[in-house]
């Protein structure tokens, strides 16, 4: 009976013991939880293992508590118990008869005291209070300290990575979804990890999850349009269709503090289709003798896709201004995939009322299958021509000129017939087929100027043509534009280089080139009717160009008025003023990259910002004649977003260093001699004189 | 009479006596007297014996240890700060500190890298060898220009070790490669660029071997500063292409330009009136005229000409026509030796690619032994020459149609024939510019730069200014040298001139610095060949042996004497 009073006894200090215990070792999980918060990932296996550690102490402290424990304390809080409560722990039978008897006694004594004794350990008050207030805290210390900045190589080491730190505010996760435009073909994906490579138009979504409750996610994308985003199911959700590159960064909550770093999305632009020509191998063939039909065959090409294929055959009748020409067009099936198409076709030139003196000209163009807007290729023109009969021509030489003429287009004329001849029918064809066939006469104007337009030293406009006319013309080589003309071997921004017009000659081709311009903007927009004042002008004007007297070829030198002979070397010099002779220095600081350039390296932190100020606003004026001009935004940022940051001021550096005009050679500075070597050179003058 | 002589005198009256007192019947006596006198002699004056002079081992960075035990067998080995830790080797301050240790006629040989600045000249004049390691692969030279004018070409130059058919590459500083050449077959190579804005900007140089690894590379920083504006007169009998375009590219340049064309009939185009005296040709730095403009002037104009050239001016003078007889004897006034030529020939400039245009130059030869070519054809043959006269100098240009570059898109290249012409024709007046005068500057080595005056400062990389001493016992009494304490760009800065400098790293380049090391301690090799080459000295040889040899010839004549005596006395005692 008195062991169950010590086994009761002992449980009850036991079980103070651990709640003690606990009381002082909880707290400290606060601690590791802090911690694991702040560390994420494996930081929050500290949780656990400081639980476990907490209760395996308190158990440990739990354990030290047993019968002889009992019997100590007894002993020592009462004296009536005689040093003998451990006598209780012995079983009595072993014991000798004098310890029986004072064991018994003991045991009475116990049973028998009232209040039944308590061993418990006393509340440690103070030491629970200090406990829970140190662990209080350090837990906050570590959830509130600020994140040293980590080093920016390895933060901006990954485009994507999300900036960490103290706000409850972050980038968990993000997750684009990318459509592709149906017509591709493409299959829809999902990307997690930036840069990445999308096709023209298509439609992107963005899934992004925080950390947090963000009051608003915007992304700002770097031509200063942004995107709102919307709270969906715990996700922010938006989607944009990209027309072109862009870099974007998110922005998140009411101050918008940006959540991820620049991030940069290509657009890979749909390429208009490839026409190769396969048969025939020549602009101009010349009928065979027996010849009853004309083989044609192309092959087109297309990156997505292609459409319809249309072959367009004129025929030219007549001679000298007196031509009619009838056109027809007709579809031309394919046989290949999407892809790749081979088209054939035999003309059968009797049925076509093809006869001697006859130009038959024919002409392929083909449609890809991009939406909206399909992309048009238009292969060259080919003809076939009956030569006339030998006795029609005046020479043999005008049959061999007319035989190398490299291209034919249209006259002004034929384009006043085609546009009169589309208004005519206007009622007889739907909105979309007059628009096509204006455009095709717009087409043929904008050739027509072009080819006037050499006259005036322009430069047919290489670019535009890749991208609408004469897609089989390969880009030229990206580079700076020194290399390009090198490479290609002339210029055209010379005057001198041009072909000279008489000024009033010259005036009168530069309005009527005024004129096929506006024609030409009217036909493209669908509107023949408008066109049709332009034209007739631009004819008008013309055929003065054509009456003029001379337009001479392209000569160096300078263009000299014409020598009024009745005062040639007559010594009367009135009126005879020779224009200035001044010229204007380069345009050299028309980029600000170089100034820019020249501030990173050691500029005051306010010439450096206006720098940075007139760079960034010529870039986003030139942005489309900069190459990689997102890269050099993306650099620009990087270095906007942290000063202090060598490597990326050198990677700006770099990418402007690209930017630079190409240098004028300067001439170096002689010193001057010295007192000896000034003796020298007039010894050597006196010593060579005879 | 000296004190060697007196000593054998001496020994040798001692010895005289000794025999006289012995006699004849004891001929080992007389023996040993000789001998002992002889021993005596050479203790006292021992000869001279050929021995190896005494010879110390300097380890340098980079000595290797089988270097060291490889020579290191009785010969004392010191390690200079460079070298690395080897195992028992006494470390030294500086190769002076140790020399001072040891007699004067001590051998070194110097094993590793070879000896830097600091202890060359106290390397000076001692019997030297060097046991050179061989040299890493890669860059192991590379001379390229400090301080570069914007838009003119520079080359890089340098030597490649042990890669063979080499690439070297030239990167601008954005990275790209900007040229690529093969080295030949000493592993040479000449890389150029021009620097497009004024600035500091590091270019660099990568070599890679034969299969395209990039086995090196190294930066090499330049400075770029605006060119010079000079002040041109340009006087013309006609306008032209060539004129105008000529006048395009010093426009852009930054030339002050004065035009004066004449259109015939007494019209001018002038884009401002100048009066041709001495005192305006004094305010122009070069006169570029054709030969109508030359004919033009008139002999008195032609003579304030003369004097102006003498006083500095530089005159280019254009030929674009047929000369006469009398031009040519003008012309042979100015010291031009001109012979007309047939007619116009079609040539192509020295350097040019396949693709450049072949331009015309004019039917003119110049056969003057003192003149130098300002610009030749592909076959070497000039076609623009000058020679200096009195302070100034005189060019004659033939090529007829450089423009015809402009047109063809190789701007640079016109740019670059007119740069050279009115570099090296304009008066010479600039400031005389600090230079640097050591090559490959290192991080705590000492360098020296020249053209400074009183007054002379280096700024460090971090803006710490030193104030340069001029070296008051030099030659040109313009120098003063210069310890850098920290790497990368130095600017001196001498009243207005400012020169920049890169210091480089003790590990940058490494080949360059073993090959400058290794070049200088081998120079000193060779200045002391003819010390080094005597590698042994007469000594006094060592005393002991003739000591010992006295030391038993005396003690056995004692002995034997004393058994003499002593049979002689109990001879005697029994007689």
């Amino acid at each position: 009976m008195s062991l169950d009073l010590l086994a009761c006894l002992r449980d009850r200090a036991r079980n103070r013991q651990m709640a003690i215990a606990l009381c002082l070792l909880l707290p400290w999980l606060l601690v590791a939880v802090a911690l694991a918060w702040r560390v994420q990932g494996w930081g929050w296996l500290l949780v656990p293992a400081a639980a476990v550690v907490a209760i395996a102490g308190a158990w440990r402290s739990r354990q030290g508590i047993d019968k002889a424990w009992v019997a100590r304390r007894l002993d020592a809080s009462d004296k009536n118990f005689e040093d003998s409560a451990a006598l209780l722990l012995e079983p009595p039978a072993q014991l000798p008869r004098l310890a029986q008897w004072q064991r018994d006694r003991i045991a009475s004594r116990l049973a028998q005291r009232r209040p039944a004794p308590d061993l418990r350990a006393s509340w440690p008050h103070r030491a629970i209070v200090t406990s829970v207030i140190a662990s209080l805290g350090m837990a906050l210390a570590i959830a509130w300290l600020p994140t040293r900045k980590a080093p920016d190589a390895a933060r901006r080491s990954d485009a994507s990575a999300v900036i960490g730190g103290s706000t409850a505010l972050r980038l968990v996760s993000q997750v684009i979804l990318i459509q592709p435009p149906a017509y591709t073909g493409l299959p829809e994906r999902r990307e997690r990890t930036l840069p990445i490579r999308v096709a023209e138009n298509s439609r992107l979504t963005w899934r992004l999850q925080f950390s947090g409750e963000p009051r608003q996610v915007l992304l700002a994308f770097h031509d200063k349009s942004t995107l709102a985003l919307e709270q969906n199911n715990g996700a922010w959700t938006g989607s944009k269709t990209l027309s072109k590159s862009t870099l974007y960064r998110v922005l998140s909550g009411s101050d918008q503090q940006p959540a991820s770093s620049l991030q940069r999305i290509d657009v890979v632009a749909d390429t208009p289709p490839l026409i190769r020509v396969l048969a025939p191998d020549r602009s101009l063939s010349l009928l065979d003798a027996g010849q009853t039909s004309w083989s044609l065959g192309f092959e087109a090409s297309d990156d997505f896709g292609l459409g319809s294929a249309q072959l367009r055959i004129t025929l030219a009748q007549g001679s000298g201004e007196n031509i009619t020409v009838s056109a027809r067009t007709m579809a031309l099936p394919g046989k290949g995939d999407a892809r790749k198409r081979i088209y054939r076709r035999q003309l059968d030139l009797a049925s076509s009322g093809f006869a001697v003196g006859d130009d038959l000209v024919v002409r392929l163009s083909v449609n890809d299958n991009r939406r909206p807007g399909a992309q048009t290729t238009r292969s060259a023109s080919f003809i076939l021509r009956w030569p006339p009969d030998t006795g029609a021509e005046a020479t043999g030489v005008e049959g061999m000129i007319k035989r190398t003429l490299p291209a034919y287009f249209r006259s002004q004329r034929q384009i006043i017939i085609d546009s009169k001849a589309l208004l005519a029918e206007r009622r007889k064809l739907d909105a979309e087929k007059f628009l096509q066939r204006s455009d095709e006469i717009g087409v043929d104007q904008r050739l027509l100027r072009v080819r006037y337009g050499q006259f005036l030293g322009e430069e047919a406009s290489h670019e535009q043509e890749t991208a609408e006319d004469a897609p089989q013309i390969e880009a030229t080589a990206t580079g700076d534009a020194a290399s390009v003309v090198e490479a290609f071997g002339h210029t055209h921004d010379e005057a001198e280089a041009a072909t000279l017009l008489d000024p009033d000659t010259r005036k009168r081709l530069k309005s009527a080139l005024d004129e096929m311009w506006q024609s030409e903007l009217h036909l493209r927009q669908g509107n023949p009717q408008k066109a049709l004042p332009y034209q007739y002008r631009a004819l008008r004007l013309i055929k003065q160009v054509q009456n003029a007297s001379r337009i001479y070829l392209a000569r160096v030198g300078l263009q000299l008025p014409p020598v009024d002979e009745t005062r040639r070397m007559g010594g009367d010099r009135s009126g005879a003023r020779p224009a200035g002779v001044g010229l204007a220095p380069a345009e050299r600081a028309a980029s600000p990259a170089g100034r820019f350039w020249q501030l990173l390296e050691g500029g005051t932190p306010a010439s450096l910002d206006a720098g940075a100020n007139e760079f960034e606003s010529w870039l986003r004026a030139n942005e489309g004649s900069v190459a990689d001009a997102l890269g050099v935004f993306a650099a620009m940022d990087a270095w906007r977003s942290d000063r202090g940051c060598v490597a990326c001021v050198e990677r700006l550096r770099a990418r402007l260093w690209r930017l630079l005009p190409a240098p004028v050679p300067a001439i170096e500075a002689r010193v001057a001699p010295d007192a000896r070597g000034r003796a020298y050179l007039d010894a050597l003058q006196e010593a060579r004189k005879p | 009479m000296t004190l060697q002589l007196l000593a054998g005198i001496g020994i040798g009256l001692a010895v005289t006596l000794a025999l006289f007192r012995i006699g004849t019947r004891r001929p080992a006596l007389l023996g040993l007297q000789a001998i002992a006198g002889l021993a005596l002699y050479f203790t006292l004056f021992p000869p001279a014996v050929e021995h190896e002079a005494q010879s110390l081992l300097v380890a340098t960075a980079g000595t290797t240890a089988a270097q060291s035990s490889k020579h290191g067998r009785g010969a004392k080995l010191l390690a200079l700060p460079e070298a690395p830790m080897l195992a028992d080797v006494e470390r030294i301050p500086d190769l002076a500190t140790a020399l001072r240790r040891l007699p004067p006629d001590t051998r070194l040989r110097v094993l590793g890298a070879g000896l830097v600045q600091r202890d060359i000249d106290a390397a000076r004049g001692r019997a030297l060898a060097f046991d050179p390691l061989p040299l890493p692969h890669g860059f192991i030279e590379v001379t390229t220009p400090s301080q570069v004018t914007v838009g003119t070409r520079w080359s890089a130059s340098g030597a490649i070790n042990g890669i063979t058919d080499a690439t070297v590459e030239m990167l601008d500083p954005s990275g790209a490669v900007v040229m690529r050449g093969l080295t030949d077959w000493q592993g040479r190579f000449t890389l150029g660029s021009s620097a497009p804005t004024p600035g500091r900007m590091r270019y660099a140089l990568r070599v890679r071997d034969a299969k395209g690894r990039a086995i090196e590379s190294i930066a090499v920083d330049v400075q770029a500063v605006e060119g010079s504006k000079p002040r041109v007169l340009v006087l013309a009998g006609g306008p032209g292409p060539e004129l105008k375009y000529l006048r395009r590219w010093a426009m852009d340049a930054g030339v002050q330009l004065r035009t004066q064309v004449s259109l015939g009939g007494g019209l001018r185009l002038v884009d401002a009136p100048v009066a041709f005296n001495a005192a305006t040709l004094q305010g122009f730095d070069l006169l570029v005229l054709d030969e109508r403009a030359w004919r033009d002037l008139g002999e008195s104009r032609r003579g304030a000409l003369r004097a102006a050239i003498a006083n500095g001016l530089g005159v280019l003078l254009r030929i674009t026509g047929p000369l006469s007889g009398s031009d040519i004897s003008q012309l042979g006034d100015f010291g031009f030796d001109v012979k007309a030529d047939n007619a116009p020939t079609t040539v192509t400039l020295a350097g040019a690619g396949d693709d450049m245009p072949s331009l015309v130059r004019q039917p003119v030869r110049v056969t003057s032994g003192d003149t130098h070519a300002l610009l030749s054809d592909a076959s070497g043959n000039a076609l623009a020459v000058w020679r200096n006269l009195g302070r100034g100098r005189v060019g004659l240009w033939w090529l007829g149609d450089s423009f015809r570059l402009v047109l063809s898109g190789h701007a640079s290249r016109h740019g670059r024939a007119w740069s050279d012409a009115f570099t090296t024709l304009a008066r010479a007046n600039a400031a005389p510019a600090p230079r640097l005068v050591s090559e490959d500057p290192r991080i705590q080595q000492r360098l020296v730069l020249c053209g400074l005056r009183d007054g002379a400062t280096a700024v460090g990389p971090r803006g710490e200014a030193t104030r340069l001493l001029i070296d008051a016992a030099g030659a040109s009494k313009d120098c003063a040298a210069y310890w850098p304490s920290s790497t990368g760009w130095h600017r001196v800065r001498n009243g207005e001139a400012t020169m920049d400098w890169v210091v480089r790293d003790d590990d940058e380049a490494p080949g360059v610095l073993a090959r400058r090391l290794r070049d200088q301690t081998i120079a000193l090799v060779a200045i002391d060949a003819a010390a080094s080459s005597r590698s042994t000295i007469q000594r006094p040889g060592p005393r002991w042996p003739w000591f010992v040899a006295w030391l038993l010839a005396s003690g056995l004549g004692w002995w034997l004497e004393r058994r003499w005596i002593r049979r002689v006395r109990k001879h005697d005692s029994g007689a």
